[in-house]
């Protein structure tokens, strides 16, 4: 029988990856979003997260552009 | 605009800080509603363009607005258009009325400030030509609020001179109000020495009198004109330990009446003359010309100061001034090596005899013979407090007693304001120059300079050097290394915290990036390189991979001449590792190569430093491939692992170089994708060794290596702590003045000697006097 799951392929370079991951790791067991990873640059995640791993992304580098380390 | 942070505004750094401020207050409540007020205020004054107050689309263009060179705004900043045929005098002009912001290529920004107009007028501009140059050369009829503010902070420059005769301090004035005006002042009043035998006609005596009457008005009116068509003038004596008091009361956020310092040095009969000329050989640059005329526009000495790049001669600045003003001279370095580079830079220069010169350092202490001459010494010796020797104790007072010709300042910016004070008002000099080659600006500490030394009488375009081939011509560069997998998931762990410097540094693609430039550099180019690295851990790492030599604090003084001797001699030395003791004092003027591999947070002295390292110019050696004439012949690499902290850091440190003109490159390839095993870290085995020696190895051997000399590095932590203040924000609080403690490295390996002299055993008596 084929299981079809509905969700978001993302392509990315290795740190991003990671970041992602990194993110997901934090979250409690009920939210977490990656289904699949892929490889290094491709993650399967869930469809309705990718506004929020956008603006993960947009705040992170923000940081590291921006703001001063403490 | 006049807020001393606007002043000397650095416009990249302040958006970087003020949008943080802006994130920061839109978190918090109404309580700090006035504080999210003004960080918003601000935040639009700096964008440019978008503001109301940054819209100067009303100005009128003058029809034939193609041929002038610049734009005058009402803020007070001016832009100038290198690429107009008038760029040189226009130059010349704006680098004497404004302080330079951002000088990229093709278009400058500057700024009237307070300041910048009284170092005008110092230099012998009136407020008249001042504006009317101004309106020539701008594109758009000048406006109002420009005109008014700089008649409002010229119309009193002037008026006032602090004059040193006869081991006596006089402030002079043709217009006796004005003296009794600042005699009015409490802090003047006070200063004021009356037993003066005064051979004025008209003493202050009297005047000081005349506060008291108001009958005396009229009087007055009468001497005035009496003093028109005599040109007499007034003056009255000070205490020598206030002059630093009473000028200041005298600048412009004060009394202002912001007082001139020129000495007349050739009808100086009082002050033996000192023997002494420029050699032949030794010819000045143009720009060493134009500096030196600033200082001596009107035939006297004016105190000032002088900047200049790196590499780019500021000493034979010195020594022209000296040769120029023929009076004794005092001349102050930093530390010890810079001592006798500058006894050697006079003996090079000039026609001084051996028996003229004389050093003052802990180390050699040599008594001055004759009358007249050079002495050169540092900053902590004079300045030094406690109980010193018998022997320095007679060479201090013999400074102290006589009247200098010329106090020679080096490296201005690194010495602690407190420090300045001490020496100022220990030595009497009729003239003070100070040199620098990174007047860098983070705080108001800029305007201790001016009253301490005096206004900045020039500053060199970078660029315009480079052009001239009198500097290297630097290709700066930002090396993109992505994060390794393994490294970035370490760096992103929260438990990791601590760590990430050592893992954005350790990064296994920068370790093969800067691998492969040295490689490049060695066997295609045959280059000399300078590779630097703050972290303690890395330059190990690196070094003992590579198989290169590396100086650190820890290393012996005849182990680095052994090193540095290879370096510039040898063959097969052409790579050395630095960590942060090469930033200053270590002359290498055979590198043309700077690989930066890890660097001390936001320090943009350190970045200017450390490409002055490569800023000498470059001759055309044989040995460099052919193929006629390069486009740059030197080189600065800085490797930055991206999405990391580094990324701020790196365009923070920037800053200071760019607003000199330089642009940095932005290479991501590198090394390039067919590069294989030749280089390390090419299998995933050793990555992994790598990262678990780095996540193994302890906090503290990861961190930064802590110098006892080390002014940024002390300032950066304190700023860590005192989080929330504006320097803090910037990244390199304090580090212009912070202490810079050669001697007290000194005292240290010197434990075993006791303070107090007068508890020493007799034997170590005689030896350590």
């Amino acid at each position: 029988m084929v299981n079809a799951i509905k969700g978001l392929y993302i392509s990315c370079d290795i740190p991003m990856a990671q970041f992602i991951i990194n993110m997901n790791a934090a979250l409690p067991q009920s939210q977490k979003f990656i289904i699949h990873v892929l490889d290094n640059t491709h993650l399967f995640v869930r469809s309705d997260v990718a506004g929020m791993i956008r603006s993960a992304i947009a705040e992170f580098r923000e940081q590291n552009t921006y703001e001063k380390p403490a | 605009m006049s807020t001393s942070r606007g002043e000397f505004g650095q416009p990249r750094g302040d958006k970087g800080r003020t949008s943080k401020k802006m994130k920061f207050s839109k978190e918090a409540s109404a309580a700090e509603d006035d504080d999210s007020h003004f960080a918003e205020d601000f935040d639009e004054d700096l964008r440019d363009g978008e503001g109301k107050r940054r819209d100067f689309s009303k100005l009128e263009l003058k029809p034939d607005h193609l041929n002038r060179p610049l734009w005058a705004c009402a803020d007070g900043r001016i832009f100038l258009e290198t690429f107009s045929a008038l760029y040189k005098q226009a130059y010349d002009f704006l680098i004497a009325i404004a302080e330079p912001v951002c000088r990229p290529e093709s278009m400058h920004e500057y700024n009237l400030t307070p300041h910048s107009l009284y170092a005008a007028v110092s230099v012998g501009l009136e407020t008249e030509t001042i504006i009317s140059v101004l309106n020539k050369l701008s594109k758009t009829k000048l406006p109002k609020e420009m005109i008014d503010f700089i008649h409002s902070s010229t119309a009193n420059y002037g008026k006032v001179k602090l004059v040193l005769k006869k081991n006596k301090y006089l402030v002079e004035s043709p217009f006796p109000e004005v003296l009794k005006r600042l005699l009015q002042d409490e802090v003047i009043g006070r200063a004021r020495l009356t037993s003066d035998g005064n051979h004025d006609g008209f003493t202050v005596g009297k005047s000081a009198g005349e506060i008291e009457g108001v009958h005396d008005e009229l009087l007055n009116e009468a001497e005035l004109a009496g003093v028109a068509e005599e040109k007499e003038t007034h003056s009255f004596e000070i205490d020598p330990a206030q002059v630093e008091n009473v000028k200041q009361r005298c600048l412009p956020n004060a009394l202002n009446y912001p007082m001139l310092e020129e000495y007349d040095f050739r009808n100086d009969t009082v002050n033996p003359d000192l023997e002494v000329e420029l050699k032949p050989h030794a010819q000045p640059r143009p720009y060493q010309e134009k500096s030196l005329s600033k200082m001596f526009g009107n035939g006297r000495a004016r105190s000032g100061i002088i900047v200049l790049p790196c590499g780019a001669g500021k000493s034979l600045v010195g020594v022209s001034a000296a040769c120029r003003i023929r009076k004794s001279c005092l001349c102050l370095a930093t530390n010890a090596v810079s001592v006798d580079q500058w006894a050697f830079q006079f003996k090079l220069w000039s026609t001084i005899k051996e028996e003229q010169i004389c050093r003052f350092t802990s180390d050699s202490k040599e008594r001055f013979r004759g009358n007249v001459g050079v002495v050169v010494a540092t900053y902590n010796m004079i300045a030094f407090g406690g109980k010193r020797s018998e022997e320095s104790e007679k060479i201090i007072e013999e400074i102290r007693n006589r009247e200098w010709g010329l106090l020679l300042m080096d490296e201005v910016h690194v010495v602690p304001a407190h420090m300045f004070r001490k020496v100022i008002s220990l030595t009497k000099s009729h003239c003070k120059l100070g040199l620098t080659a990174t007047l860098v600006r983070e705080d108001e500490r800029i305007t201790d300079l001016n009253f301490l030394i005096g206004p900045k009488l020039y500053e060199a375009n970078w660029l315009d050097l480079v052009k001239g081939g009198f500097i290297a011509n630097v290709q700066c560069a930002e090396v993109w290394c992505p994060m390794t997998k393994e490294f970035f998931a370490e760096y992103l762990k929260k438990s990791n915290s601590k760590k990430k410097q050592a893992l954005y540094v350790m990064n296994p693609n920068k370790f093969r990036a800067c691998e492969f430039l040295i490689r490049f550099h060695e066997q295609q180019r045959g280059d000399k390189i300078i590779v630097f690295a703050d972290n303690l851990f890395a330059l190990t790492e690196y070094a003992m991979k590579l198989r290169k030599p590396m100086i650190y604090g820890a290393t012996s003084h005849p182990e680095r001449t052994k090193i540095l001797e290879a370096f510039k001699t040898s063959r097969d030395v052409n790579t050395v590792f630095l960590s942060k003791v090469g930033d200053n004092s270590i002359d290498i003027p055979e590198a043309n190569v700077i690989i930066q591999i890890s660097s001390h947070a936001g320090s943009r002295r350190q970045e200017a430093q450390r490409l002055g390292r490569i800023l000498r110019a470059k001759g055309k050696p044989q040995d460099r491939v052919a193929g006629g004439k390069e486009e740059y012949n030197a080189f600065f690499y800085s490797l930055v692992s991206t999405d990391t902290q580094e990324m701020y850091y790196s365009t923070k440190r920037q800053q200071f170089l760019i607003d000199q003109g330089y642009s940095f490159k932005v290479i991501t390839s590198l090394p390039p994708a067919d590069s294989g095993p030749e280089l390390h870290y090419h299998r995933l085995d050793d990555q992994l060794a790598l990262l678990k020696k780095v996540l193994t190895a302890g906090d503290d051997l990861v961190g930064l290596e802590q110098l006892e000399e080390d002014a940024d590095g002390m300032a950066l932590q304190k700023a860590r702590r005192t989080f929330g203040s504006m320097s803090a924000m910037s990244g390199a609080s304090g580090m212009v003045y912070m202490e810079y403690g050669t001697g007290q490295k000194r005292l240290h390996g010197q434990k075993s000697k006791p303070k107090d002299p007068a508890k020493r055993h007799q034997l170590f008596k005689k030896r350590f006097g």
